[in-house]
């Protein structure tokens, strides 16, 4: 199925049945082992009642982006680049 | 030093500033659609309306409409810069200007970016572009004069500190030209003057910086400009950011005259991004709130009781009309908003009366109250002779046919109306003023020819700077005239005349 029908029929149902946010997607540089997800799920203990999909993207080169419905927590390296760069570069 | 070594210096103390373990939890949404400006977002599950919400390139959005999944943002910026699929993070701010005290002097766009090439305004203080304006016990009555240097406007149409006075007229009759003068009269006056342009050539702002700078009426001015090329929201918001750099200047207790040039083309550009919202038009297809678009806006100019920080905001909406319909449907709006208007009309101005305002019609709802003594003493002969003057200003004709009496009232009528012009940018103190008026109303024109009027007062003007300034500073000072000061100028007018 195409990935934006999946999308939008996941929201749909979620709507329909009336129900909070159920997933939580956290975004790494490579592909997390068990023990590592373990300590992020220990740092922050609402992950654990959420079911977790794992994604991998190289390009934020380091670090972790967790997000819960619109609520991101980025601590990826990239995003960390990006607003040291604005910041040296803001108002020159 | 060089400029390069400048620039490192500048860098480093950023890069010193700079936290690499700071944690943000921000809300996050993604760029569904954008469309002439407006853009639809989708996530932000917890943003509020009016939030801001800032794009990946930097440009900021301002939160406008709430749908059940998604929002829509105006761009308070370059929205061609926004692709779809973009990420866009809530400030969590509702949308503010930063204020200080250097914004004394500069040139702002409505979301505090300086526009005059000089440094960005670092403030921690904020002061939110929409509020509720001040309530029933807060204000105070209007009791102290605003001088606008203008002979016509301070004895006929008096305005006080925290009034609304609604300039009106045609184009190209000399509605801005009141307001600047107004502002260059403020010089020394302990008044803070804030300029906002609304859709204005971006000439026309620069010469009136230019004008501004040279009289050293940027020294106490602020100027806010959202000229003809930027976006429909900035135009939306220009007024409201010109408003709170007042509140600002107002919560210190002082003096603000604020100048909305002008507030039609206002009402354009909201019209412009209701539509793009497919918000439903209303009459000439404006949407259905215009009248609060800006009631709340004129509503935040007041004069507020010492009790409650003191201080007052005034000020001068423009409005231009078009054939001089001022039955149009924003003209009348902003009519029963105002505390008075000053209407400026086009066959005035063609025949030389500059100041071209209709006295007849034009009315300030504050009046007297808000007049200084001396004013008052002499304006009170002044309006009973041109209202006279009015109704029988059509027989002025038939001259040769008429009575001594009805002659009299008219050359006595004519005289004062040429005595009441004024060139622009040549504001009058309160004293110079009273003294030329005193001199009509006491009939000392009457003998002199039409065409006299104007070197008569330019005498009498050069005079009183030579050789009495005393008597007009006593005047300025007291605000009253005594008969010691009336036998004083009589010898004055008669060596002039």
């Amino acid at each position: 199925m195409d990935r934006t029908i999946n999308t939008q029929l996941e929201n749909y149902i979620s709507d329909m049945t009336g129900s909070s946010v159920k997933t939580a997607k956290i975004t790494a540089a490579y592909v997390l082992q068990d023990a590592e997800l373990q300590t992020i799920k220990s740092a922050l203990p609402i992950l654990q009642k959420l079911d977790l999909s794992v994604e991998v993207n190289p390009g934020i080169l380091a670090g972790i982006i967790i997000q819960v419905g619109s609520v991101v927590v980025d601590l990826s390296l990239q995003t960390k680049l990006r607003n040291y760069f604005k910041t040296l570069y803001d108002n020159l | 030093m060089t400029i390069s070594d400048n620039l490192m210096a500048d860098i480093s103390t950023k890069a010193a500033l700079f936290d690499f373990n700071k944690v943000t939890i921000e809300d996050v949404g993604i760029v569904k659609k954008i469309q002439d400006g407006i853009v639809l977002l989708t996530g932000l599950d917890n943003v509020a309306y009016g939030d801001i919400v800032i794009f990946e390139s930097g440009v900021e959005g301002y939160i406008i409409d709430l749908a059940q999944h998604e929002a829509g943002a105006i761009v308070l910026g370059d929205y061609l810069t926004i692709k779809s699929g973009d990420k866009v993070v809530s400030s969590g701010k509702t949308l503010s200007i930063p204020v200080d005290d250097r914004l004394i002097g500069r040139v702002v766009s409505p979301i505090g970016s300086p526009l005059d090439g000089k440094s960005r305004i670092n403030s921690k203080i904020f002061y939110p572009l929409e509020k509720i304006a001040p309530g029933v016990v807060y204000r105070k009555s209007v009791s102290v004069p605003l001088q606008t240097g203008l002979k016509a406007i301070d004895a006929l149409i008096p305005i006080g500190r925290g009034q609304r006075q609604l300039i009106l007229g045609d184009r190209g009759t000399g509605k801005t030209t009141i307001a600047v003068d107004t502002i260059i009269n403020q010089k020394g006056k302990d008044v803070i003057c804030v300029y906002c342009a609304i859709g204005q050539k971006n000439s026309k702002v620069a010469a009136l910086i230019e004008l501004l700078r040279k009289q050293q009426s940027m020294d106490y001015t602020v100027v806010v400009s959202a000229s003809a090329s930027q976006p429909a929201s900035l135009q939306y918001l220009a007024p409201y950011a010109a408003t709170a750099i007042a509140e600002y200047f107002m919560d210190k207790g002082k003096d603000v005259l604020i100048v909305y040039d002008d507030l039609t083309k206002h009402a354009w550009a909201y019209r412009e991004v209701s539509l793009i919202l497919r918000r439903p038009a209303g009459r000439e297809a404006y949407p259905g709130d215009v009248f609060y678009l800006h009631s709340r806006l004129l509503e935040r100019s007041c004069r507020r009781d010492e009790k409650y920080g003191g201080g007052s905001i005034t000020a001068l909406p423009i409005i231009e009309t078009l054939d001089g319909d001022v039955s149009g449907y924003i003209p009348t709006n902003i009519i029963s908003i105002t505390d008075g208007q000053i209407f400026l009309e086009s066959d005035l101005f063609n025949s030389g009366i500059r100041p071209a305002i209709n006295v007849g019609i034009s009315v300030s709802r504050v009046g007297g109250n808000a007049q200084a003594k001396a004013m008052k003493q002499v304006a009170g002969r002044l309006k009973l002779d041109l209202a006279q003057y009015r109704e029988i200003s059509a027989f002025s004709q038939f001259e040769s046919e008429l009575d001594e009496a009805t002659k009299t009232l008219l050359n006595r009528g004519s005289k004062i109306t040429r005595l009441l012009k004024q060139n622009k940018n040549q504001p009058l103190s309160l004293g110079e003023q009273v003294v030329v008026i005193w001199a009509g109303t006491k009939g000392y024109l009457d003998n002199i020819p039409a065409d006299g009027v104007e070197a008569f007062e330019g005498k009498l003007l050069q005079t009183l700077r030579l050789k009495a300034k005393k008597l007009v500073a006593t005047i300025n000072e007291k605000k009253i005239l005594t008969e010691v000061e009336e036998k004083e100028l009589e010898a004055i007018v008669k060596e002039c005349l």
